[in-house]
């Protein structure tokens, strides 16, 4: 079959309008993409702050610098725009963007859900944040909001509201684009690209939006009885309620994790399998190792509830244990990229190291938390802030940014600068690992998490302080960032349209990339390298 | 019991015939030489049908009125995607 394109006459869809309302209405996935990234940027820098104001509160144990609903606040909307508004829509937005040109697509299935889906979850973001204008203050029960914690009587006032009808909005805006991207791959792949052939970045992105149209459902049925049971509804009372909220939640909450995961651990991928010169190790078994994760990753959601005794201890160690096969995998299939691979260390490159090598400790970490017997004592502890921090700071923030500088010359045309991208990799590797790392000793020794005084044990307060300063670094890291993107885009290098050899269809389009994606032929597709092929062929 | 069994088998059953013609259908059309597919530049009928559902939502929280300009919105919203639709078709024609 052949598709030949045309647009909506101007009568009605209007022509293409400049400047900023053409691209607030415009239905181009790559513009829908660039938007998502930049509000979800946004929103990091807002999340960022809110952790250095705690971080400034914890570096005395007994500071009285916020008080202690400001904290509570402070660390729930700390989370919930991390994981709402920042890494969870970037994973979307990198796939949104990429997914398409990866598969030879001229468009995106489902434009206007996708453009829909992102104001839903761009309005969704505000009314979440716009809960620090209320008397009450923001939503304070954490970006998971347990019952009885979040129920109306001890979590009354408007702000909280706002935050359950925030996420709601979220979700949805994330499940209508993750659609829009499955769509896309079920019926706009190019000729000869099967789902076989489909790049490594592809497949992760695919496993991460079906996990999002799977597991997001169930986040909005629990904020919508959470909502009811808050206005009277008395839907999760006693214990079984408590237990019953926790399931609902944490069937999205830790599918979430690998959407938080698997775009940045593809990115990585392309970035490594590009930067050695060589085809990525192991194609196979790695799109059935993501394919077993995503899977794995549906069935252990109550290992975050191991404490509670109200669920099957067993199984849910048996199935977390079991993610370190496919997560083996990777690993092998990254090192073996590399062994013989003519390496390039350009900051993408080093970006995806440092987040292969930090993921590894939240890993392993991993494996800890995910045995119950461990997990009685390091449950609600700094241990497990400094696990998940690893896996989706050190881990996933890290993969962004390799694709970050894998892809930004493909969005704009201009190359960013590498002496300022290295200096932005040593002070985030330094200030995640000053921040993060001590969180393990404090965790083993007991110190709780989310309590805004704590007592003046021997040592508390040292490591306290460095997390402090590392918090400091990593702040520096991402202004430096910040300032790279801004120099390198008015003093522009142009990077022309393939500028590190790479080996996937984008990189066969111009820099960037016009509206329809594509103004030349495509290459033959036989694998999922084509232009890895084409280079080989010649 | 029994009736409620049958029933729901025979449920099950037109489910499962009726995606079966349905993929049966679509593989018919697929089998034509060329398909002209309009490709929306820009639409505002979705954004104005997220802000409405989000003014609804926002409403439920904050100001009963926004309930009620949601609502509106929405309307509006979807009227303009029927013309938006209809002008699509057109051009395919």
């Amino acid at each position: 079959m052949s598709t030949t394109s045309t647009t909506a006459p101007d009568a009605v869809a209007p022509a293409r309008i400049p400047g900023w309302l053409g691209a607030a209405i415009s239905t181009d996935h790559k513009r829908i993409a660039v938007n998502l990234g930049a509000c979800a940027f946004g929103f990091f820098v807002l999340g960022g702050l809110f952790a250095l104001l705690m971080r400034a509160q914890l570096a005395q144990p007994s500071s009285q610098l916020l008080s202690d609903q400001a904290y509570n606040e402070l660390f729930s909307m700390h989370g919930s725009t991390m994981i709402y508004l920042f890494v969870t829509p970037m994973a979307v937005a990198l796939a949104l963007y990429l997914v398409p040109l990866q598969i030879g697509a001229i468009r995106s299935s489902a434009p206007r859900i996708a453009l829909s889906g992102f104001w839903t979850w761009l309005c969704g973001g505000l009314i979440m944040q716009s809960g620090w204008l209320t008397a009450g203050g923001a939503g304070r029960d954490g970006w998971f909001a347990y019952t009885p914690l979040s129920n109306g009587s001890n979590t009354p006032g408007p702000g909280m509201d706002m935050w359950v009808v925030g996420v709601i909005l979220a979700a949805l805006g994330l499940m209508a684009i993750a659609a829009a991207v499955v769509a896309t791959v079920v019926r706009r792949r190019a000729p000869g690209m099967t789902l076989l052939r489909m790049p490594v970045f592809s497949w992760t992105a695919l496993v991460s939006v079906l996990m999002v149209v799977g597991s997001f459902p169930v986040l909005v049925i629990a904020m919508v009885l959470l909502y009811i049971d808050r206005h009277g509804g008395h839907i999760f009372t006693g214990f079984s309620g408590a237990i019953d909220y926790q399931d609902l939640f944490w069937f999205f909450g830790h599918p979430v994790v690998y959407v938080m995961f698997f775009p940045y651990l593809g990115a990585a991928a392309e970035a490594i399998a590009v930067g050695a010169r060589k085809r990525w190790f192991g194609y196979l078994p790695f799109v059935a190792s993501i394919i077993a994760f995503g899977a794995l990753s549906m069935s252990v959601w109550a290992h975050h509830m191991f404490t509670t005794g109200g669920i099957t201890n067993q199984y849910f160690a048996f199935t977390s244990t079991a993610l370190v096969v496919p997560a083996g995998i990777e690993y092998f299939d990254m090192v073996a990229t590399l062994i013989g691979g003519a390496i390039v260390l350009r900051t993408s490159m080093l970006f995806a190291l440092a987040f292969f090598l930090q993921f590894l400790i939240g890993g392993l970490s991993g494996i800890f938390v995910a045995s119950p017997v461990l997990d009685y004592h390091a449950e609600d502890s700094y241990l497990v802030v400094g696990h998940f921090h690893y896996t989706l700071f050190a881990g996933s923030v890290f993969g962004l940014f390799a694709g970050v500088y894998h892809w930004f010359p493909k969005l704009t045309g201009a190359l960013l600068r590498e002496s300022l991208g290295k200096l932005q990799l040593g002070l985030m590797v330094v200030g995640t690992n000053l921040t993060f790392f001590p969180m393990f000793f404090l965790g083993q020794d007991g110190m709780p998490r989310r309590i805004s005084r704590y007592p003046a044990h021997p040592g508390w307060r040292t490591l306290n302080v460095l997390e402090t300063v590392g918090a400091g670094v990593l702040a520096l890291g991402v202004l430096v960032f910040v300032i790279n993107v801004v120099v390198s885009l008015r003093a522009r290098e142009p990077a022309g349209d393939d500028p590190w050899l790479g080996h996937t269809l984008e990189w066969a389009t111009s820099s960037p990339p016009p509206p329809h994606n594509f103004e030349r032929p495509l290459p033959a597709i036989r694998s999922y390298a084509p232009l890895l092929d084409l280079r080989e062929h010649s | 019991m029994r009736a409620l069994e049958l029933g729901e088998l025979g449920f099950a059953a037109v489910i499962v015939l009726t995606y079966v013609a349905a993929l049966g259908v679509r593989r018919r059309s697929r089998r034509e030489a060329v398909e002209v597919d309009t490709v929306p530049e820009a639409s505002v009928a979705a954004v104005l049908a997220a802000i409405a559902l989000a003014a609804i939502m926002f409403g439920l929280v904050w100001a009963r009125f926004l309930v009620d300009f949601g609502v509106g919105l929405l309307v509006v919203a979807l009227a303009r995607l029927v013309l938006e639709v209809r002008a699509e078709r057109e051009a395919r024609q």
